[in-house]
């Protein structure tokens, strides 16, 4: 039987369905277009009609529910074996997962029952139609350097996407899915037991966050930090700050970037009124993408700065607030 | 307790550049240091071990200078160090390299726990670790911050979930993932350093695993890179022009397409 | 390499491109790191800030400080800890980080040179060596990018953001200036903005002190005749006033000289192989003394020290105490506990084998000299690879900076207050002797105290820190005994880091008044309307 159609998978949250699977979805619409081929949600335990409408809303077009036994939908060496199965059976062309914890443990249980090539962390997806193959593009080194890989030989062709990476678009024209049961009886393996989930506020560690906006002298007063401390909240991310602000006493040592504080490289770090002074940018340079706010032109963190932004913070990063919250989340 | 680590041999920076006419990674001049999670990993078996008792192998494939790993490995106090060097290991992506990984660890055979980094600084996959647990069969906690009982029979650790952090049993064999620890990596003692040069670093090729060639290194590799590009064309700053309104959209757009 | 010969050139003066900041208030305003640097002094006002990016720049900002009567201050990367690149007095302030340039690297009788401007930091000079990359702009020749041979330039002060330019300014040293000597050996060339605006090219060994003076040839016009320096300096590590010897050079004068008889625009300095692999430790003892019975154990003993440092239990309590604050002290495992460590870093090189044996055989040397001093192998650290040898680099370095943070702290409570660190030198028999001063003085005092650094070189810093104005004023005496004794002692009150204008009372302490009068008729014979850097040395 020829390898057929896209299948995302379907991880939970909370009581709901994570985010980063309508992100897939919508995606996934592109890439069976131009494959001419179906797009498939695989759903791991008891499908709520809620659920099932809102994989309808992205664009789903068949759903298939994995029966698995209550509480054991987080045990990942079951749920590879399940879905091994169902592989076996129906043959999809390409997987795709969130590159969340969970995604990046499952995926690659799969990937190796499979022998098949596994992409984590994509970028950018797109179809080669001359050869109907997935080109999956990721970034290595930290994000300095971008490779677009293929799985040709072998499928299906699977690959994990961080969430935020596609948006999340409602399809114009939802189809009822068809609901695909299916039940197997895997041997069950030795596997590990949760003895407790504990949920927690993240201890600030700025190396750890994808994010950082980070504030400097250019402030001009501690309350600055308070408008740096929004944007890194709308943003999702943490406060970092330059040595001058630490050492005004504007803020703790603990957010500072730099050579005598952390060393970070998260995705996006945005520099409001840093000078750039070397030791600064020794410690931030690794970030994916920098964008620096500044009055001075000609201040040194531009030379390290993917954007720029000239003019003062206190208008700029107001008027980005305000943007932000009409137009929903950034 | 019989306890394994995986290192791997990563160049010290992520800021490596791109040869144009090769559309190759320029590695000339960059030096190379233990992937820095891996060294959270020995952290981790370095005290599981104290408590324990036990023995720690390292273990890397890569070229022979790889070894320089291993060797800071030894001196750190790890027992056995072996490196899994050989042409048809070359130019593997990660099933192939789990593969190599899970047969030589076949042949050593006997570990109770595995221990490897999250990920790797070059490549940033997360897939090494749970792979090799999926070609041994053995069960997998990934992301494990830290280790808070060990007994005869079962390890309780902490691993990171999305929002929070779950306590986790496992009996033996199991292997574990590490993210960056709290404690970070001991400095060899004087005298461990002395004692390590006595140590042998045993090499091992696709026969001494009992390997099958055809699913190691590149032929054993179902992915293939095609093409290799910077992210940013120049390393020059784009400045956002226009009135405030307009820097803010275009701000809120730059953010979002990361 | 362009054509180097020595003598004072006509540069044509132009401003093109260069960024000017007028307006003391704007300055004061959004360039305040610029009126201060690691001694955390404030600067006087300045008028105008320029980054010239060019000699031609420096060459027309000094016309017209020559014409406009205006002072002129010089900063670099403004890691100095005594207030030398901070204004001492209104006018011109120049910032020299956008002359940062590889100008050229070149072999001649199997030498390895490369010249580059001022500005460059030593971290970027020296990633660009190891790799061999130099830029666009300039032509390396195949023995050097072809050869497999990594070289080095072997000054290394904690501050790798220190500029090259900054650095031959004051003859910076680092913690392998024990075996490798200052940053004065290195230097084959400098070219100096004088404060005419002319040039002043010179290489080593064209311009030798003759008769009393040095000659030397303008492009046109009269010669340039400097008095030659009669003063003897102390024969330890040194830092401090004009640079005097017999048959001395004149590059050597304005090396260490701290700006204040021109400007360094280009330096061309010597790079060496280096060695096959750098090798250390940290030894832990129970007593100052057996540290200190370490340190003479070394010097006779087989082994190859590049650096030896110190730290004291303070120093050690400090460091153990900044660790919640996620400093660099955090990517440290626990210190064990002892009342005093010993930093050692040694090399096999490059004639030597490489391996396991080799090395075994290095580090068994320490052994027995750990040994032998009542230390204990079992707890000393061992370093060998790259990135284990930086988290020490970085412990050393964290011992200053926390004494910094502590008295900014205490600043809050008294403006006034200020750290009290020393900087002094003795011959090698003296250490000991030193020591127990140091231990009696700062014990009868009850002054709160670090001591740290180049033990090696018997250049240990007693970093005071005053709690109250009181303790400021007895700790600045205190200073004054230390430098009296190390004088006694036939030492230096300052090593490395040079007089700027904190410690010019020190420097009256070590030379009589005929030796300061010899180094103001050098100014004068070269900055004769005393533009450069006013308040710096004499």
């Amino acid at each position: 039987m020829e390898y057929k159609n896209i299948w995302v998978l379907v991880e939970k949250q909370n009581e709901g369905i994570h985010p980063v699977v309508f992100e897939l979805l919508s995606k996934g619409r592109s890439l069976k277009e131009a494959l001419g081929e179906r797009l498939i949600a695989v759903f791991f335990g008891k499908l709520k009609d809620r659920d099932k409408a809102e994989l309808e809303r992205y664009g789903a077009e068949e759903i298939l529910a994995i029966h698995i036994d209550e509480g054991m939908d987080e045990n990942h060496e079951l749920l590879a074996e399940l879905a091994c199965m169902a592989v076996e059976e129906e043959r999809p062309q390409i997987i795709l997962a969130g590159a969340t914890i969970n995604g990046r443990t499952l995926m690659p249980l799969i990937a190796v029952q499979l022998k098949t090539g596994l992409t984590a962390d994509c970028t950018e997806l797109r179809i080669d139609k001359d050869r109907e193959i997935l080109l999956q593009t990721r970034p290595a080194f930290g994000g300095n350097i971008m490779a677009t890989i293929e799985c040709a030989d072998s499928k299906p062709q699977m690959a994990t996407v961080r969430p935020h990476v596609f948006k999340m678009k409602k399809t114009r024209d939802p189809v009822k899915a068809k609901v695909k049961s299916k039940r197997y009886s895997p041997v069950m393996r030795r596997t590990v037991r949760v003895l407790e989930t504990i949920a927690q506020e993240e201890k600030m560690d700025i190396t750890r966050t994808d994010i950082i906006v980070s504030g400097g002298r250019g402030l001009g007063k501690a309350d600055g930090f308070e408008l740096i401390g929004e944007l890194s909240r709308k943003l999702g991310g943490m406060v970092g700050a330059s040595r001058g602000a630490v050492d005004l006493g504007w803020i703790s040592h603990a957010h500072q970037v730099g050579q005598t504080g952390r060393t970070v490289s998260p995705k996006l770090y945005v520099a409001c009124g840093i000078s750039g002074a070397v030791q600064h940018l020794a410690g931030m340079k690794g970030s994916e993408t920098i964008i620096a706010i500044n009055e001075d032109p000609d201040a040194t963190i531009f030379e390290a700065a993917d954007y720029g932004i000239v003019g003062d913070l206190y208008d700029i990063i107001p008027r980005i607030l305000k943007e932000m919250e009409s137009s929903g989340r950034a | 307790m019989n306890i394994l680590v995986c290192l791997k041999q990563v160049p010290d920076t992520q800021k490596v550049k791109i040869d144009p006419e090769r559309n190759t990674l320029i590695r000339k001049g960059v030096p190379s240091i233990t992937n820095p999670l891996d060294e959270s990993a020995l952290e981790l078996a370095l005290e599981v071990r104290s408590i324990t008792g036990g023995k720690i192998t390292v273990l890397t494939m890569g070229i022979p200078d790889s070894e320089e790993i291993l060797r800071d490995g030894l001196s750190l106090g790890a027992d056995g160090a072996y490196l899994l060097t050989h042409r048809d290991f070359a130019g593997a992506d990660t099933l192939a390299t789990s593969y190599t990984l899970s047969m030589a660890i076949k042949e050593l055979g006997g570990f109770d726990l595995l221990l490897f980094g999250k990920q790797a600084i070059d490549g940033d996959t997360a897939q090494v670790g749970p792979e090799v647990a999926g070609h041994l069969g053995i069960p997998v906690v990934t992301f494990v911050t830290n280790v808070q009982k060990t007994a005869k029979d079962i390890i309780v650790v902490e691993r990171m979930i999305e929002n929070g952090k779950e306590i986790v049993e496992a009996e033996y064999p199991v292997l574990l993932t590490v993210v960056k620890a709290a404690q970070r990596l001991r400095i060899p003692t004087l005298e461990g350093m002395i004692k390590s040069f006595d140590i042998p670093v045993h090499r091992l090729g696709v026969q001494d695993i009992g390997a099958d060639s055809s699913r190691c290194g590149l032929k054993g590799s179902p992915t293939r890179v095609k093409k290799i590009f910077s992210p940013k064309m120049n390393s020059k700053v784009k400045f956002i022009e226009g009135s405030i309104d307009e820097k803010a959209k275009k701000f809120i757009s730059i953010v979002r397409g990361i | 390499m362009e054509e180097h010969k020595s003598g004072i050139y006509d540069v044509t003066p132009q401003s093109d491109g260069m960024k000017v900041v007028h307006g003391e208030e704007t300055i004061r305003r959004d360039y305040s790191d610029y009126l201060k640097d690691e001694s955390n002094i404030e600067g006087e006002n300045v008028q105008s800030l320029f980054f010239p990016r060019t000699i031609n720049n420096i060459a027309w900002i000094m016309n017209e400080a020559c014409g406009n009567r205006k002072k002129v201050t010089v900063s670099g990367g403004r890691t100095g800890i005594c207030a030398g690149a901070v204004p001492g007095a209104g006018g011109y302030l120049l910032s020299l980080e956008k002359m940062a340039r590889i100008l050229g690297v070149e072999i001649s009788s199997g030498e390895y040179s490369l010249k580059a401007e001022c500005g460059i930091r030593l971290s970027e000079l020296s990633s660009r060596v190891k790799s061999k990359d130099f830029g666009i702009e300039s032509v390396v020749p195949t023995e050097i990018s072809r050869s497999r041979t990594s070289y080095f330039y072997p000054p290394d002060p904690t501050e790798t953001t220190a500029t090259l330019g900054g650095t031959v300014a004051t003859n910076a040293s680092g913690a392998r200036t024990l075996f490798y000597g200052p940053t004065r050996n290195y230097v084959v060339g400098i070219e100096v903005i004088l404060s005419t605006g002319e040039l002043l090219k010179l290489k080593r060994g064209e311009v030798p002190a003759e008769n009393g003076f040095f000659r030397v040839q303008k492009e046109r016009g009269r010669p340039l005749i400097i008095p030659t320096p009669s003063y003897e300096m102390p024969k330890t590590k040194h830092s401090a006033g004009l640079y005097s010897k017999k048959s001395m050079d004149l590059i050597d004068l304005f090396i260490g000289s701290e700006g204040i008889l021109g400007i360094i625009v280009n330096v061309t300095i010597r790079l060496i192989e280096e060695p096959h692999r750098f090798f250390g430790g940290v030894v832990f003892f129970q007593e100052e003394y057996y540290a200190v019975d370490f340190v003479y154990r070394v010097r006779k003993g087989m082994a190859r020290p590049l650096a030896v440092e110190y730290f004291d239990k303070d120093a050690l309590a400090l460091l153990e105490g900044t660790r919640k604050s996620q400093g660099p002290v955090s990517e440290i495992p626990e210190i064990p506990v002892c009342s005093a460590a010993v930093y050692f870093e040694s090399a096999v090189f490059r004639d030597e084998k490489p391996e396991g044996d080799n090395l075994k055989a290095e580090f068994l040397k320490w052994k027995k000299l750990i040994e032998e001093a009542g230390g204990d192998p079992q707890s000393a650290w061992a370093v060998l690879n790259k990135r284990d040898m930086m988290r020490l680099k970085a412990l050393r370095h964290a011992v200053p900076e926390s004494v910094n943070k502590i008295i900014a702290q205490k600043k809050l409570k008294d403006g006034r207050i200020h750290k009290v660190g020393t900087d002094i030198a003795v011959p090698d028999e003296h250490l000991k002797e030193i020591m127990k001063f140091y231990r009696e003085l700062l014990e009868a005092e009850r002054i709160a105290s670090v001591i740290f650094g180049h033990i090696g070189n018997n250049h240990l810093h007693v970093n005071m820190i005053p709690d109250n104005y009181d303790e400021l004023v007895r700790a600045k005496e205190l200073y004054r005994r230390f430098a009296g004794k190390a004088v006694s002692l036939g030492g230096t009150v300052s090593a490395e880091h040079g007089i700027g204008k904190l410690k010019k009372d020190y420097l009256a302490i070590l030379y009589p008044q005929n030796a300061i009068d010899e180094m103001k008729a050098i100014k004068d014979t070269i900055d004769p309307l005393n533009i450069l850097n006013p308040g710096n040395v004499i």
